[in-house]
């Protein structure tokens, strides 16, 4: 028997739809642009499909490689000649796109059930200044997998007291981690090989910068001053440089040791994918680690997986008085690791209505709900809906590793501090500013310290040719801070 | 001596005169005084009326002054209020000034009659001073309008310009991420980016530059510069106009609106606008503001003249009112001085002549007196003022010295003899006052503690000495000998006796004695007890080894006893087990402990000096070479052996054996101490007491200080269980004394140790070679030919055993438990004819009496002694068996005895 709610939706879209429909005359195309892997393109296909034969429209999905996709539509806008009709891209590069993009209307949103998107995404992802701008399509955050079977092994347990002296346990600190790491780093695991301690992406678009930021998180985001992750969001003075950061980076480069030889190499695709073949003691990934290890067909590691959220810290930075604070417990900082995939309708489409019933087609609780559970479409849970109902998950992940998998993301999601990701103009000159440091660093060609001040010199001038009162307007609007008086 | 008669009706006495003349000198300045003082009276008055008349008007004139002053002031201050409070508020100020400037130039009218004095032109000039502020402030108003509306085309122009940043900046950014691609992913998309670029960066440089004109005009200072900004402005906005079809499509109407509101900048309320009348409100203002100076400035110079001619009024007056003073002063200080004069003159002849002469007259009877003249007399004894009473006094002072001067030199004599006590004393002493502060102190005790004289001075507190005392090391010791801390050294000394030793760190031993003082304070023996206290230690020391030497000496004997009973009963046990193996085993292994007990017995007497000893004159550099091989041979090849032998020494007198026992004793010693491998060095030479020294060295960790004075007791030893027996050094000890020398040690932790024996020199003559080597075991046990033997010990069994020995031996045996009993027998038995007698028996009748007793009575018997000691007897002569005694030995012992025995056919 189907819910309620959920037959009150299905039964609101295909109103909606026979509307649009009636309106267009059924033999439109509509065009989609996104990412060429399966990973949200494939959803996009099949979605497309399914509401082709729903509706009578076809979907035309246009895949471009990752690194072409925010060039493509930049310039489409750019130049005026952008045509399609539905973008699927990255919530961060909505801050560049917004000028350019049509409003979500009022019966979408209703349709899209917006009390179901759990508040985090709802409110980071989906909103751009004081409008609904973009439809999730996906909710993104880091946590942390552990071998459950190495860490219960009792030789493993006895050896770790013997060395650290404490049990060896899920860590809830970036050192205690780092213990873990270095203790299974070279040691055989199971098979006979010998273990990576855990694995991290370090690889140029290989999404390294995430992890860099969910190493930082707990450092750089003190409980009484909100939203100084990436700026001072008073003067908009760039705080990546700063110890937390130079903290972080020195960590996650220490932790390339206790990865595997080619560690420098890894993306985070290789990161989920190798920790599924038991390369790894532990990892960092998103959600889809735990769908793509967690299950048997996939995984050869399937039923010895435990979850833990994204390790915090006993010290954090205080901006303000630019010194180390002590903390009673280590504090876990839930960091929304690149947010999610949004869809979006461009202002200049001439079929929006039909455009955005594509997009509620695609991102229906339903056929949300069975993506979540499929490792390959990249698409993580983001509705409260998918975590509310285990069955699914049990049967996916059996019962033990399931119980273990939703209580860390609903622990994360729930956490008393949630940073968002970095989302202002020009988010990607930002951020290959700080690629191009990372290389440098990663190449033992500067340190972290230089590295990190050189991304600051370069943020300022980014930051002043883009209007420095605006930027800062907006970087308070995206980490939730009302605005400053004028 | 009769007196004039003017001198009768002066008063008597010094003090009366001069108060006479005093009082008639005051009296006639005060007369003077009072006529001066009436006339500055008369002179006031004079200045107070021109005071009266010129004042006000001078007031009124620095009021006006004043008040043109701060107004010229305020002009700069009003043309620099920038906003309309500031503006407002100067206006408040001159306003209330220009009030200020018509009440006084009012009031300057009505007090200025005067003709000659120019008052008509200050009204004049005070209105049109009112007037031209007035006017200056209004046109300051309207430049701050104009000023208000540029601050706000400046807060728009910001807001455009940021506008117009985040229009052009993402494109701009996202165009040369593109176009910046080294290998272009899309062509197409390549050369759209590369298309749109240029007319981007253009577009972001000319809005940059165009309101950087802004920026200026609002600044600009002059009408040129202004006219300039705003025709370079409008060129900026034609070359926007002709970019704006290049502009990319998707920014060029946002980017359009944008330049269109930057350009209304050029219209009516544009920034131009605005700054041109600002500008011309600025010139009507300063024109204003120069003709107020000026006008300032001659209202002030006007008012700056009235206000001269009333000071010079004033000053006027003021110069009489002077002229006055000085005359009535002039005039005051000339009286004064006649009257001070008068009064000097008959003070000195009618008081200071006299009392100078007498004075003179005393003071030379004091100078003879100083110089010794004894004799000297006291003129003017006999007047009856002060000259008198000083005379007289002076009299009873001279008699006192006299007195004092030879008190004084009966306790020089006293104090010097005092003193050279104190300096030639031996020991050091001190005084110290209640305040336990050095009051006095000899170089003596200086000399024990090692202190300069520099380290003390009188008053000086004890603690400190104390206290560089404990710096250098010094440390003291209660009587008792528990070690105190040297702050409390000086604690309780002025109230009781107190006795301390204090050690130097060079070894100086000092001793304290104080004792209080009745007035407070104490006084304080400090004695070197160096050489004392060591002469203590060395006798407790010999005391103490000769008694531990007797208690050994008394144990081995006893134990020596008890063995020679275990022996002599399992000697003849041999016999009856040799057919059972496993008892003749046993047997043999019991033999075996008590052989052992019996060398450990033999050490223990090596120890008590009661060894028997085979001395003979031995070459010490000889022994001690012939010696290498078998010390290289035992010491391993990790040990090094030197030596440095003193040639030609004198031989000594002692057993080679024994000294041999000893010095390889020391030698493996020392092989333990240095973990068997360092260097040991054997040293010989001759002392200056004729002695001669064999020293052993060794290179290894020495002997702790605490520990030196045990290293000779027996089975004292720092070897661990096992390894040592703790006999070698007490037989070296024992083995060195008995033969007349003695032994020491020298040794430092982590350097080493030496041993060094000392040894006397042999005699030229030598006693006889009699003292036979009664140790050697005979090889048979020669048999007896049934004489009779009388036996005696005070122990049954040993007296069993002996008796069976002797029957075992062919000999007929008669026991006695004691010297009573013996006699008793001996009186008995004439067959008697050897007493074998144990030497340590229960008085009075011991061995040595009992032989001595029976020889009295049977002078041909033959005697041998038996003990657990060795020891040579002399008195009566007789051979003496160490126990316990080996049926052999005994054998050959009787028979040698018998055999010699000249009543034996």
């Amino acid at each position: 028997m189907m819910f309620r709610p959920r037959r009150i939706f299905v039964i609101l879209v295909t109103f909606l739809l026979a509307a649009l429909c009636g309106n267009a005359g059924g033999a439109q195309t509509l065009r989609v642009l996104t990412r060429d892997t399966s990973a949200i393109g494939g959803p996009a296909v099949r979605h497309g499909r399914s509401f082709e034969t729903r509706t009578g429209t076809r979907v035309e999905v246009v895949q471009v490689p990752f690194e072409q996709l925010y060039d493509r539509i930049m310039l489409g806008f750019v130049t005026g000649r952008l045509d399609f009709d539905v973008l699927l891209i990255p919530s961060a590069w909505l801050a560049d796109f917004a000028p350019y993009l049509s409003r979500v209307p009022d019966k979408v949103l209703t349709a899209a059930r917006l009390d179901d998107i759990q508040p985090v995404y709802r409110n980071a992802l989906m909103r751009w200044g004081d409008h609904w701008m973009a439809l999730t399509i996906d909710g993104d955050l880091h946590l942390g997998a552990y071998r459950r079977d190495l860490f219960e092994d009792p030789a493993n347990r006895a050896a770790f007291q013997q060395r650290f002296g404490r049990p060896l346990a899920p860590p809830r600190s970036w050192r205690e981690y780092i213990d873990i790491a270095d203790f299974f780093s070279g040691r055989p695991g199971p098979q006979g090989k010998p273990l990576a301690g855990t694995l991290e992406a370090y690889a140029r678009n290989g999404q390294r910068i995430w992890y860099l930021f969910s190493h930082a998180a707990a450092y750089a985001n003190p409980p009484d001053h909100p939203g100084y992750m990436f700026f001072d969001p008073v003067s908009m003075q760039p705080e990546i440089d700063n110890p937390a950061w130079v903290r972080a980076l020195e960590e996650y480069l220490q932790l390339r040791r206790d990865g595997p030889a080619d560690a420098g190499r890894l993306d985070s695709e290789a990161v989920r994918t190798r920790f599924a073949a038991g390369a790894a003691a532990m990892d960092i990934d998103w959600a889809d680690t735990g769908v793509l290890a967690g299950d048997a067909r996939t995984s050869r590691i399937a039923g010895k997986l435990g979850f833990f959220p994204l390790p915090g810290s006993r010290e954090v930075w205080n901006p303000v008085s630019r010194e180390w604070q002590q903390l009673a417990a280590p504090r876990s900082v839930t960091f929304l690791a690149f947010g999610g995939w949004i869809a979006v309708v461009p202002a200049a489409s001439a079929q929006r209505d039909l455009a955005w019933s594509y997009v509620n087609w695609y991102a229906s609780p339903e056929h949300s709900a069975a993506d979540v559970l499929d490792g390959t479409t990249g698409i993580n849970p983001y509705r409260r809906s998918q975590l509310a109902d285990e069955a699914p998950w049990d049967r996916l992940l059996g019962k033990r590793q399931a119980a273990d998998y939703l209580a860390v993301l609903k622990s994360s999601l729930a956490a008393r501090q949630t940073v968002p990701d970095l989302r202002i103009p020009g988010y990607r000159a930002y951020i290959e500013a700080l690629e191009r440091q990372l290389d440098r660093v990663l190449a033992g060609a500067t340190t972290p310290q230089a590295g990190l001040s050189e991304t600051a010199r370069q943020w300022q001038a980014l930051t002043d040719r883009l209007g420095r009162n605006s930027q800062r307007r907006l970087y308070r609007q995206s980490m939730g801070l009302p605005a400053l008086p004028e | 001596m009769s007196l004039p008669a003017w001198r009768r009706w002066l008063p008597v006495g010094i003090r009366r005169r001069l108060l006479l003349i005093l009082g008639l000198a005051a009296l006639a300045i005060g007369v003077a005084s009072t006529v001066a003082l009436l006339a500055l009276l008369q002179t006031r008055d004079e200045v107070g009326q021109v005071m009266a008349r010129e004042l006000p008007t001078s007031a009124a004139a620095l009021m006006l002054a004043r008040v043109s002053e701060r107004l010229q002031d305020r002009t700069p201050a009003l043309m620099a209020a920038r906003d309309a409070d500031a503006l407002q508020r100067q206006t408040e100020l001159i306003n209330r000034d220009l009030l200020t400037l018509a009440d006084e130039t009012e009031r300057l009218s009505r007090l200025v009659t005067d003709e000659g004095i120019g008052v008509d032109e200050i009204p004049h000039l005070a209105a049109r001073l009112s007037d031209n502020l007035r006017a200056l402030a209004d046109q300051l108003a309207v430049r701050a309008g104009y000023d208000g509306g540029l601050q706000r085309q400046r807060g728009r122009l910001v807001a455009l310009r940021e506008r117009v940043q985040q229009i052009l900046g993402p494109s701009i950014l996202a165009v040369a991420d593109v176009v910046g691609e080294s290998a272009p992913r899309d062509a197409d998309l390549f050369r759209r980016a590369a298309q749109a670029q240029g007319p981007l960066l253009e577009a972001e440089r000319l809005v940059g530059a165009a309101f950087g004109e802004l920026l200026l005009a609002a600044e600009a200072a002059t009408g040129d510069e202004l006219r300039i900004a705003r025709e370079t402005f409008a060129r900026r906005g034609h070359l926007l106009d002709d970019l704006m079809p290049r502009i990319p499509l998707g920014l060029r109407q946002e980017l359009a609106g944008a330049i269109a509101e930057l350009s209304d900048q050029a219209g009516d309320q544009g920034v131009f606008a605005l700054r041109d009348g600002e500008l011309a409100a600025i010139a009507k203002a300063d024109t204003l503001a120069a003709d107020s100076r000026n006008t300032a400035t001659r209202l002030k110079s006007q008012v700056d003249g009235l206000v001269h001619s009333a000071n010079a009024k004033i000053a006027r007056a003021a110069d009489a009112m002077g002229d006055a003073i000085l005359a009535n002063t002039l005039v005051f200080l000339a009286v004064s001085a006649a009257l001070v004069l008068l009064a000097t003159l008959l003070s000195y002849r009618f008081v200071v002549r006299d009392i100078s002469d007498n004075l003179r007259a005393v003071t030379g009877a004091m100078q003879r007196l100083a110089d010794g003249e004894r004799e000297a007399r006291v003129p003017a004894m006999q007047r009856r003022d002060e000259i008198g009473d000083l005379a007289r006094v002076f009299n009873v002072f001279k008699e006192n010295a006299f007195r004092m001067e030879r008190l004084d030199r009966q306790l020089s004599e006293k104090s010097s003899l005092l003193l050279a006590t104190f300096d030639s004393m031996n020991d050091g002493f001190t005084v110290c006052d209640a305040q336990d502060r050095l009051v006095a102190w000899n170089p003596r005790f200086l000399l024990l503690y090692g202190l300069s004289a520099d380290d003390v001075e009188p008053d000086l507190p004890l603690t400190r000495v104390h206290r560089l005392l404990a710096q250098r090391g010094t440390r003291a010791f209660a009587a008792l000998g528990e070690e105190i801390a040297m702050d409390s050294l000086a604690l309780g000394r002025g109230s009781m006796n107190r006795q301390y030793e204090v050690r130097c760190p060079n070894g100086r031993r000092v001793e304290l004695r104080s004792n209080p003082m009745p007035d407070g304070g104490y006084v304080t023996l400090h004695t070197d007890v160096t050489e004392s206290r060591a002469i203590d230690k060395q006798l407790r020391q010999a005391q103490k080894m000769e008694a531990v030497g007797q208690l050994t000496g008394g144990l081995a004997h006893d134990f020596n006893n008890i063995l020679a009973v275990i022996l002599g009963n399992l000697t003849p046990l041999e016999e009856s087990v040799r057919e059972t193996p496993e008892l003749h085993e046993r047997w043999q292994r019991a033999m075996g402990a008590a052989d052992r007990a019996a060398r450990q017995v033999e050490r223990l007497l090596a120890f008590s000096r009661r060894q028997r000893l085979q001395p003979e004159r031995i070459d010490v550099n000889a022994l001690l070479q012939g010696m290498i091989d078998l010390l290289e041979y035992s010491l391993g090849d990790s040990i090094r052996l030197e030596t440095a032998f003193e040639p030609d020494l004198p031989p000594v007198f002692v057993d080679p054996g024994q000294l041999e026992n000893a010095l390889m004793n020391l030698a493996l010693n020392a092989s333990d101490a240095m973990n068997g491998k360092g260097r040991i060095t054997f040293s010989t030479q001759r002392r200056d007491s004729g002695q001669i020294e064999i020293t052993v060295t060794d290179t290894g960790y020495g002997i702790a200080p605490e520990m030196m004075s045990q290293v000779f007791e027996p089975f004292f030893t720092t070897k661990a269980a096992g390894k040592g027996s703790g006999l070698g050094l007490s037989m070296v000890y024992g083995f060195v004394h008995q033969s007349g020398g003695d032994i020491g040690i020298d040794s430092e932790p982590g350097r080493g140790t030496s041993i060094s024996l000392r040894l006397p020199a042999a005699p030229a003559q030598l006693p006889s070679d009699a003292a036979a080597p009664a140790g050697d075991a005979p090889i048979a046990s020669p048999q007896g030919r049934g004489e009779t033997i009388l036996v005696v010990d005070d122990d049954p069994e040993l007296l069993q055993l002996s008796a069976e020995q002797l029957s075992r031996l062919g000999y007929r045996a008669i026991r006695a438990d004691g010297g009573e009993t013996a006699l008793a027998a001996l009186a008995q038995t004439p067959a008697i004819r050897l007493l074998y007698t144990d030497v340590a028996m229960p008085a009075p009748w011991d061995g040595v009496a009992l032989a001595r007793e029976a020889l009295q009575r049977r002078p041909d018997l033959a005697i041998l002694y038996t003990s657990g000691e060795m020891r040579e007897i002399v008195e009566p002569p007789g051979e003496l068996l160490r126990k316990p005694v080996q049926p052999e030995i005994l054998g050959a012992a009787l028979r040698r005895l018998l055999d010699s025995d000249p009543n034996d056919g």
